[in-house]
């Protein structure tokens, strides 16, 4: 659906003397350029950050409230980011970590030690100094945390050196756990939480990052507004960002056309249409859709019955038919636009159907009713389903597709109830280990599989400390996927962003992180 | 009895009838499939996490301790905290109530300005071209989706004029009638139709009664014949109907508010659902409970009113 509106209000259109004028206007403007030597109209002067407006955002899901344990949705994460700022951050494009909150950030492996230094103006939204009290109080926080929890583990305790130094003390190397400290769940919260109960806390948080919460409902209207006691001078540029719940991609796609917000997040590639092309921006093929399969019971305890359904899918269908040019095929169960990724040894699955009816043949596949389930979400899951049962059929098996709400969905997901399942994974911090965290968590994505061995792994990657070792490390969790093959990755898509063309500063990493601080109107 | 009487009586029976209802809700949420405690404490928690979770939130108690442990706080004011964000469901509950009722009150109203004159005007000019023109608005109207009549009046009507948000409800008063007019408009379009046959049906019997025949024998004509003899002794079934229609009312407004991104109780309690909110839900469907019980009261107290013929039964 795509037109000429101009979502912004455009004065009428001018009159033949009007534009005569502001042609021979511009003309001199031109020639009196070149004559001083100005630079030529091809080439563009940088735009100056101005100060003030409200940033409106148009969200596609409710948040989980700000208590950093229970975020699980992306704009929980954005939000919790923008007023509780993690120690550190994730590099623009998502390509490396880089200081923040935190000035200056030392892994010394031998030592098993992370020192960091808080910089300089670091002070809470009350105006309290940032302290390294208050980063062991958080440090505390954080581990308690039923969720996230465990990524703090290594951290056996905290030194302080001085007002604004302090050293993480491991209980065994791990390089990865910079990353972590970008997470939303890292964010420094104030001594026994400013002197309120921990309920409290969460309902009005207060936090050293660019904005403060005002009013908010989960699943409605959530207004930040500047913190003047941003650590980074002259920032951030905005006075407000109002965050509002749209649930439906035409309503926002709406909104975005008459003005109302300025940015509309997670615009999934099927959605992309609904937007004229100048307005949006196009991530890096990051999230990646993947189906998992019941490895608790027949017929998926056998490898040879998930390698026959891996071989069967025509993966090309999914990139280019659903995706339209915004995905590209599966390299395996993480994407490689995160740091240290690294390929399987042998190339990833691609269609092989007389390899599938073979091995379907071997196990008596074909002779099995089986059930895909997927969240009847908004988005791409059915698509990606109806792809995926066509396959089948055409080699041979009897598939039904089961759309769940989220909540029976992930009731069954996991356990013994499902076959397959279909559902999507992506980072929230700039190193391939964050998305393979969570499928150690999730026992191979929900698909109830050991994890010995990759935890094994997992530890290896941690006390790796360059790049090659690392992506060493990489290419055998995918190898072990590959030959294994709990879970099947499907596709690896963009993200999208529409913004307005008066909105600058935004971006966003891979996965859609971004920092409010640097955006700007004007 | 009088009727001082009849309402005591009516709000104790109610007593039995709400908890009838949250009792209903309580059990549908425990055989729904999907565990509360998985999604509010994240799915990279552990089991032995997710079961102290499941403790902590009392869902490990037995199916009747929960729901009385619930009856009681909530006879205590105390509706208890969202899973997911913590916050005070009566919170939650009461920043959302007036968006919806905002959205109720201007989608009665529209419904009424356009049923009202067009079931008289049907009905005067019976097997007449208004006659057949307005029930075929009725016929058309019904088979009209609420959220695609939603859709095509945010197309066609804000994004073109911009004299109406395409969504939200802002922050002002102005705002907020700004932004309750068109989903005002959908949900009185959808509602008119039923109110439109529903009145037609009572206007054309108090055509044919005798005292608007007397009416007539005493050279009453016109516009005052229609209001103090036809509608006025035609609107009491409307009341009742009005009030039967409450519950499409409420569900037009869970559609509305999501197709119009009003964060309202209708719009909370889809999302609610989906994520196994139970304290959320519980509490929704109290105040829904509660309030449908009372637009029933007031529908009777209301024909009571008007039609002092209609007995107050002991």
């Amino acid at each position: 659906m795509t037109d000429s509106y101009n979502p912004r209000k455009t004065p009428s259109a001018l009159t033949r003397r009007q534009f005569l004028a502001a042609g021979s206007a511009g003309a001199i403007a031109v020639a009196a350029g070149l004559a001083s030597g100005l630079p030529s109209a091809g080439a563009s002067t940088a735009l100056k950050p101005k100060r003030g407006g409200t940033l409106l955002v148009a969200r596609i899901e409710p948040i989980d409230g700000f208590k950093l344990d229970s975020a699980t949705a992306d704009p929980s994460y954005q939000l919790d980011m923008a007023v509780m700022e993690p120690l550190l951050r994730s590099a623009s494009g998502g390509k490396g970590v880089v200081t923040g909150l935190a000035e200056s950030f030392h892994y010394d492996p031998a030592a098993k030690t992370y020192t960091m230094k808080l910089a300089q103006n670091a002070r809470f939204s009350s105006g309290a100094a940032v302290t390294p009290r208050d980063v062991a109080f958080s440090l505390e926080v954080w581990k308690a945390g039923p969720n996230y929890g465990s990524t703090y583990s290594s951290i056996k305790s905290l030194t302080t050196i001085d007002d604004r130094t302090f050293r993480f003390n491991l209980t065994e190397e791990n390089s990865a756990l910079s990353d972590f400290l970008t997470w939303s769940s890292s964010g420094i919260l104030p001594h026994n939480f400013g002197g309120k109960s921990e309920s409290e806390f969460w309902q009005h948080p207060v936090g050293a990052g660019a904005f403060k919460v005002g009013e908010w409902a989960s699943d409605g209207v959530i207004h930040l507004t500047r913190n003047p006691h941003y650590y980074q001078n002259g920032r951030p540029y905005l006075d407000a960002v109002v965050s509002s719940l749209t649930s439906q991609a035409t309503q926002r796609a709406l909104e975005f056309r008459s003005g109302q917000v300025d940015v509309v997040e997670g615009v999934a590639p099927t959605q992309a249409a609904l937007y004229q092309k100048q307005y949006l921006t196009v991530l890096a093929k990051h999230f990646t859709d993947f189906l998992s399969f019941n490895t608790a019971k027949a017929p998926f305890n056998n490898v040879e019955a998930r390698r026959a359904v891996a071989y069967a899918i025509d993966y090309q269908s999914i990139s280019r038919g659903i995706y339209k040019g915004y995905a590209e095929k599966p390299t395996g169960l993480v994407p490689p636009s995160l740091p240290y990724w690294a390929p399987p040894t042998k190339p990833y699955f691609k269609q092989d159907l007389p390899l599938a009816k073979k091995l379907i043949a071997q196990t008596g596949l074909a002779k099995q009713h089986l059930q895909i389930i997927y969240p009847s979400v908004e988005g791409n899951y059915g698509l990606v389903a109806e792809v995926v049962q066509g396959s089948l059929h055409a080699a041979g098996l009897n598939v039904t597709l089961v759309p769940e709400d989220l909540g029976t969905f992930l009731g069954e997901f996991g356990t013994p109830k499902y076959d397959m399942g279909i559902w999507g994974n992506n980072a929230i911090s700039p190193d391939v280990v964050d998305p393979i965290v969570f499928i150690y968590a999730t026992k191979w994505l929900f698909a109830s599989y050991p994890t010995k061995k990759l935890g094994t792994l997992i530890r290896d990657y941690e006390l790796a400390t360059t790049t090659a070792s690392k992506e060493a490390v990489i290419t055998e969790i995918q190898n072990e996927a590959f030959q294994e093959v709990p879970s099947l990755g499907l596709d690896h898509y963009s993200e999208l962003f529409a913004i307005q063309s008066d909105v600058h500063g935004i971006s966003p990493t891979p996965w859609g992180m971004y920092y409010y601080d640097g955006v700007w109107k004007g | 009895m009088g009727r001082f009487g009849f309402i005591v009586k009516r709000l104790i029976t109610t007593v039995p009838l709400l908890l009838g209802i949250v009792l209903l809700v309580f059990l549908l949420l425990k055989i729904t499939p999907g565990d509360p405690a998985r999604l509010a404490v994240g799915l990279r928690a552990s089991d032995a996490e997710v079961a102290r979770a499941r403790k902590a939130m009392g869902l490990d108690q037995s199916a009747i301790q929960q729901y009385l442990s619930y009856l009681w706080r909530a006879l205590h004011g105390n509706l208890g905290y969202s899973f997911k964000s913590q916050s005070s469901v009566t919170q939650i509950i009461g920043a959302q109530a007036p968006v919806t009722a905002w959205l109720i009150t201007f989608g009665v109203i529209i419904s009424l300005v356009i049923s009202v004159p067009a079931a008289v005007l049907a009905a005067i000019h019976r097997d007449g071209w208004w006659d057949h023109a307005i029930r075929g608005f009725a016929v058309l109207a019904v088979g009209m989706p609420m959220f695609w009549v939603g859709v095509m009046l945010i197309t066609l009507v804000a994004l073109p004029t911009g004299w109406f948000p395409v969504g939200g409800f802002g922050n002002t008063l102005v705002d907020h009638v700004r932004a309750t007019v068109l989903p005002g408009l959908t949900l009185g379009i959808a509602m008119a139709p039923p109110m439109i046959r529903g009145l037609r049906i009572s206007v054309l019997e108090a055509l044919k009664s005798e005292y608007v025949e007397f009416g007539r024998s005493l050279g009453v004509r016109g516009v005052r014949l229609q209001r103090r003899f036809v509608v006025r002794n035609a609107l009491p079934p409307m009341v009742t109907l009005l009030a039967v229609q409450s519950g499409y009312f409420v569900f037009g407004a869970v559609i509305l508010e999501t197709v119009f991104a009003l964060p309202g109780l209708g719009q909370g309690m889809a999302n609610a659902a989906v994520t196994r909110d139970v304290p959320l839900v519980q509490g929704y469907t109290l105040v829904f409970a509660i309030a449908i019980v009372f637009i029933y009261l007031v529908a009777d107290i209301v024909n009571v009113m008007l039609d002092p013929r209609v007995a107050i039964e002991g």
